[in-house]
């Protein structure tokens, strides 16, 4: 869905906790706790902020963490299935259309 | 001077338990418990286990009211029944009256459990060496109200054997005693009667849905320290693994959130105030996977900590 613009799912309110690269986040929304990566974290962070699609996540982030060539190669490959994941928790969403 | 149940003769203790309008009124911790039963092993249980317990005058508030009452009908001759009440309410079935004890300790870590949202409610044996506590989350059959038992009796102060109670609203995060009797099943009894021999134990009550349960006494000067809290710094999921050589490693502190979480009573009912004094609990502590065999060795392990921390 490399055109799809997703969001933070309604009612999602995300409180941060970090660990040297470990990543732990409570959806006060939902009263789930998930543990995340980095990468996971700073989609969910970019989010935050407001819509986004594929690109605009990966320039983020790619920006946040100073990211080069292969590295950003690999955010790119990672995202997709990423934000499915994040759909399936329901933590984010696809805007229609 | 305070007054507690040792200064009481037994017929008093079991007078006050049958006085329908007072009780016997004593606190534990942070909590006041006023007990009703006419039932004579609620008595001795609590004459033995209590005995260095401050008692609460008859007006004094309590912050919960536990009848054990013996059954009703034909249960008052057949099969006869310990039948519980929590403010006039009965939040558990009837068991036999001889369990009649072990049912009024579980009573009692129930009312906390149930009610004191105030705090995040971990299940975790907690104790404490130089104002630090240990913390050992485990599901039953762990190990972890054994190792408590053993570690109590090498040095470490009792906080609690059950039910880590961390308050939500204090800034600086301390854990607050309970100091309850220690629970302990099956094998553990006999061995830690062997591992301290001067160690007081109730009568063991056979048959329960926990198997041979009975309760070991908190020491008088872990008792009389009951209002002394203490501060995070160790979170030690310990397991029992039959043979094995002690091993500690370290454990990721992301993981350890999570885990500690689903062995918190009310963590889901708290919220964000919940999230927020779990994950700044184990922001506070070394996080460790701990697997033993013998007490001995996990005194000394635990032991190594607080010289490393000291």
């Amino acid at each position: 869905m490399p055109d799809s613009v997703w969001r933070l799912a309604p009612r999602v309110d995300l409180h941060w906790r970090r660990w040297d690269a470990e990543w732990v986040v409570f959806d006060a929304g939902s009263g789930q706790t998930h543990k995340t990566d980095t990468l996971t974290a700073m989609t969910l962070m970019v989010l935050e902020d407001g819509p986004a699609g594929p690109p605009a996540i990966q320039d983020a982030i790619a920006r946040e963490l100073e990211l080069g060539d292969d590295a950003l190669a690999d955010v790119a490959a990672r995202l997709p299935e990423l934000l499915a994941d994040l759909g399936r928790l329901g933590l984010a969403e696809t805007i229609a259309g | 001077m305070t007054l507690r149940l040792r200064d009481l003769p037994a017929s008093e203790v079991a007078a006050r338990l049958g006085d329908a309008a007072n009780g016997l009124a004593l606190r534990s911790g942070a909590f006041g418990f006023r007990i009703h039963s006419p039932i004579p092993s609620i008595a001795a249980g609590l004459g033995l286990l209590y005995a260095d317990y401050p008692l609460l005058a008859d007006d004094a508030f309590a912050d919960f009211v536990l009848e054990l009452r013996t059954g009703t009908g034909l249960h008052r001759w057949w099969r006869r029944q310990v039948r519980v009440l929590h403010n006039g309410q009965r939040p558990f079935e009837p068991l036999p009256i001889d369990h009649a004890y072990p049912q009024l300790e579980w009573a009692m870590n129930w009312c906390v459990a149930a009610h004191a949202h105030d705090h995040l409610l971990l299940h975790a044996a907690v104790l404490e060496r130089e104002d630090l506590a240990l913390i050992l989350p485990a599901p039953p059959g762990s190990g972890k109200s054994t190792l408590c038992a053993g570690l109590l009796h090498r040095g470490w102060r009792l906080l609690t054997d059950e039910l880590a109670m961390i308050p939500l609203a204090e800034p600086v995060r301390r854990i607050v005693p309970l100091a309850r009797p220690v629970s302990l099943k099956n094998e553990s009894v006999e061995l830690l009667r062997r591992y301290e021999p001067s160690a007081v134990f109730n009568e063991i009550t056979h048959g329960t849905v926990k198997g041979s349960v009975t309760h070991m006494k908190v020491p008088r000067e872990h008792v009389e320290r009951m209002d002394q809290t203490a501060r995070p710094r160790w979170l030690v999921f310990p397991r029992y693994v039959p043979g094995a050589a002690p091993s500690l490693t370290l454990r990721s502190k992301a993981d350890s959130v999570l885990e500690l979480g689903r062995n918190a009573f009310n963590y889901l009912l708290l919220g964000l105030d919940g999230f927020n004094t779990l994950a700044d609990i184990v922001d506070a502590c070394d996080c460790y996977d701990f697997s033993y065999s013998q007490l001995d060795d996990a005194v000394a392990v635990f032991d190594g900590l607080v010289r490393e921390a000291v």
